[in-house]
């Protein structure tokens, strides 16, 4: 079930937010909880019955191994636990998600091929999958407090971040299933709630369906596209996919909010970075503190002495694990390397405390991060550097040929948001801080009303596009 | 304000507008799908696709009896001057049979129509995709509320106003530009290549599967070949010829083929003068082919 579907909006949520409501003030939050267990269930099941099965095999398995690992005080079994765990975990991973893609690289090996079944992988599995890793990861090193199944069902398959995340900790969502916020508080936060759904929605829908347009229209014919033509393709995807996945997240975080619940923003306006450190502080916030801390700093604890060199080395490898975690493609693993290489010279270039001039700084990022994106939404390889000698200058730079010929005959209704959506982009203001500094005013009453109802006419208008992060 | 309040006010704000307006565009029902259409007039607004999609659900079964099913080639052959049967324009500009065959069910989803004229043109059946939006019958609920609907009204109210033309009749033909122009490239290429036509294997399947969902409904079908101006279709007789032969034996006893490529129309096709870009015809010369359309309906009227 999309977030941003009329099912979802107009009859899912709604409903449970009065379950809920009604559960936590007859029943008290015991009651409020199961709400939520049930509807997490009956929302993930849309995806499938044997989707469901394996979440909740996966729920069932971490918990007893967590249950097991905490038993213990005996150094070595606690690290055996958590080994199986870990493995289990990525084993799980490596099924639906990678099984055939390293199976298609045996011939490239000089290895004999082999025919597995390719099982079409089970919605939310990279996120669910991480969010429990984390929790055995925490609770194995003393950060994490084993739960009751009941709880850690609850935390893992709530369903505002089980399909795209933000990746959360168990920590800090637990306490606030036990003891979620009451009265006044959590009537401000459903308001907020409100709000953050609607300027995600309208992210989603009005413009990053917007983007996509033009971006699908464009990476469809890249055979002969001029420079500007490539620049305004590749940068529509690069929008296209911020206000997408930061319009989910933003409907995520308002959805959470309904149930008095906060979980962390994932965007803070990334395109506004001037360095790619400072883009991967500012882009999928989760994801990047994932890599740090259960990526990363383990890599580069294995290389004994942190260096510059050995930090380097541990930033590619982590980062090329993490452009695999998108997906069993070529293509998203060189999206991760490419950004790992970059964060390390990142790295040495902070050593020699040279500043650029923020301008200068901004527009290498930009064009880098735009640049790797056109990797990410390649099909291959080839096509990826057929795009990218497209955005270098070439003798045929300035035709819009291509333009002309792949944009939908209804301009109109694609131009204007694309414009906005454009400046929006590069405005500091972001939906988190928007929300912090939300006040139940006349204002942004009209503002919410306003946005809901230009998203309504926008879903009306064509069949909603999935979320890019759904893929993953 | 309270918060309490707030929640319920933006809440029951936001059902209270998008209801009203539902209930507005209910009322102004600008494609006639929503209350009687008999005897009514109505044009296309907006995007062309979504409106004739629309106005097939109500308004065309209601008033007319045949449906010309086509492309550029056949959208601005004036529907309005053929007399045999009430028939409506269903042509697209840019259109493909994918597109025709959804508005198509649309008009058969209600009794009336009972003759079809099915344009014979390679540029028909050389693509699948919609080229704006999927028609599918969720576009039905676009006509409560939706994009396309607002860029209908912004369309109607310039029309209104003067600051656009209203190319389209209530016969949905559209009287488009008629002064000379550069062929498209699409067509241009496809008249350029040697050999065959090039057919989407897609939308030829629709194609045959249109033909026979008009054959179950007791539909009778006038195919026509459009003219083709000499200098283009000389180079490429071979393949119209073999295009045609692709269709021909899907045709149904009763049916009718009106080839106008045949030497009996060549004067029609050697002066360039009947032609913006040598495939799409200028008013005098459409009326020729409609004329002749006419002749061929009237012939399917007699058993």
């Amino acid at each position: 079930m999309l977030f941003s579907s009329f099912a979802y909006l107009t009859l899912f949520l709604p409903v449970v937010a009065l379950a809920y409501a009604l559960c936590r003030r007859f029943g008290g939050s015991t009651a409020g909880q199961a709400c939520l267990l049930l509807a997490s269930v009956v929302f993930y099941a849309q995806s499938g019955s044997r989707n469901l099965l394996l979440l909740l095999a996966s729920i069932a398995f971490n918990w007893l191994v967590v249950r097991r690992m905490v038993a213990t005080t005996v150094d070595r079994t606690r690290q055996l636990w958590l080994v199986l765990g870990l493995t289990a975990n990525v084993g799980l991973l490596l099924a639906f998600k990678y099984l055939n893609f390293f199976a298609e690289a045996l011939p490239l090996l000089g290895l004999p091929a082999v025919a597995l079944p390719n099982w079409a992988f089970p919605l939310g599995i990279s996120f669910f999958t991480l969010t429990q890793v984390m929790y055995l990861v925490d609770c194995y090193q003393g950060i994490g407090t084993p739960v009751s199944l009941f709880r850690h069902a609850t935390f893992v398959s709530f369903f505002p971040y089980i399909t795209s995340g933000p990746l959360v900790r168990a920590e800090s969502v637990i306490p606030q299933l036990q003891s979620p916020a009451a009265g006044e508080e959590r009537l401000l936060m459903a308001c907020q709630g409100v709000f953050i759904i609607a300027l995600g929605l309208a992210k989603k829908i009005v413009l990053a369906d917007s983007f996509a347009q033009v971006a699908d229209a464009g990476f469809s014919a890249t055979a002969a596209l001029s420079t500007a033509e490539a620049w305004i393709f590749s940068l529509a995807y690069s929008l296209q996919l911020y206000f997408d996945f930061s319009g989910y997240s933003d409907m995520a975080l308002g959805s959470a909010l309904l149930f008095g619940i906060r979980i962390p923003q994932n965007f803070n306006a990334p395109y506004l970075a001037a360095s790619i450190s400072e883009f991967w502080q500012r882009w999928h916030i989760s994801l990047s503190q994932f890599i740090t801390n259960y990526l990363y700093t383990p890599i580069l604890r294995t290389m004994g002495r942190a260096t510059l060199w050995t930090s380097a080395l541990a930033t590619v490898i982590a980062m090329g694990i993490a452009g695999l975690w998108h997906g069993p493609a070529l293509t998203f693993v060189v999206f991760g390397l490419m950004h790992g290489v970059a964060l390390a010279i990142n790295q040495r270039w902070r050593k020699y405390k040279r500043k650029l001039p923020w301008v200068v700084a901004w527009l290498i990022t930009l064009v880098f991060v735009n640049a790797a994106f056109v990797v990410f939404r390649s099909p291959d390889l080839p096509s990826a550097m057929h795009m990218l000698g497209q955005l270098l200058p070439h003798p045929h730079t300035g035709g819009m040929d291509t333009l002309i010929g792949v944009l939908p005959i209804s301009l109109s209704l694609v131009l204007q948001p694309v414009l906005y959506g454009t400046i929006l982009a590069f405005v500091p203001l972001t939906s988190a801080q928007l929300t912090d500094r939300f006040r139940p005013t006349l204002l942004n009453c009209a503002l919410t009303c306003v946005l809901l109802l230009l998203s309504a006419l926008y879903m009306n208008s064509a069949v909603a596009k999935r979320f890019v992060y759904f893929a993953f | 304000m309270k918060t309490r309040t707030w929640l319920i006010a933006t809440l029951g704000s936001a059902v209270a507008l998008a209801g009203l307006v539902a209930l507005l565009n209910f009322k102004l029902d600008l494609y006639g799908m929503f209350s009687d259409q008999t005897g009514q007039s109505r044009l296309v607004y907006g995007d062309e696709r979504v409106a004739k999609f629309l106005l097939s659900t109500r308004y065309v079964p209601t008033n007319f009896n045949a449906l010309l099913i086509g492309s550029s080639v056949s959208a601005n052959w004036n529907a309005g001057l053929i007399e045999s049967y009430r028939t409506y324009n269903e042509s697209l500009n840019g259109g493909n049979v994918v597109e025709q065959a959804a508005i198509v069910d649309q008009a058969l989803e209600r009794s009336g129509v009972s003759a079809a004229v099915l344009l014979v043109h390679p540029y028909f059946t050389s693509s699948h995709n919609f080229e704006t939006v999927e028609l599918t019958p969720r576009i039905k609920l676009g006509a409560l509320g939706s994009t396309s609907l607002l860029s209908a009204y912004k369309n109607a109210v310039n029309i209104r106003l003067g600051r656009e033309e209203q190319t389209y009749d209530r016969f949905g033909s559209n009287n488009f530009a008629t002064a000379a122009r550069k062929l498209n490239p699409r067509l241009a290429k496809m008249l350029a290549a040697d050999g065959d036509f090039e057919i989407d294997a897609i939308a030829m399947q629709s194609y045959f599967r249109l033909i026979d969902k008009l054959h179950q409904r007791g539909i009778r079908i006038l195919f026509v070949v459009p003219p083709t101006s000499t200098p283009l279709l000389t180079p490429k007789l071979e393949a119209f010829a073999h295009y045609q032969a692709l269709i021909t034996p899907h045709m149904a006893a009763g049916d009718l083929l009106l080839d106008l490529n045949s030497a009996e129309y060549a004067s029609l096709r050697d002066n360039p003068e009947n032609y913006t870009d040598g495939v799409h015809m200028r008013p005098p010369a459409a009326r020729v082919v409609v004329a002749a359309i006419d002749r061929e309906l009237g012939k399917l009227r007699r058993p």
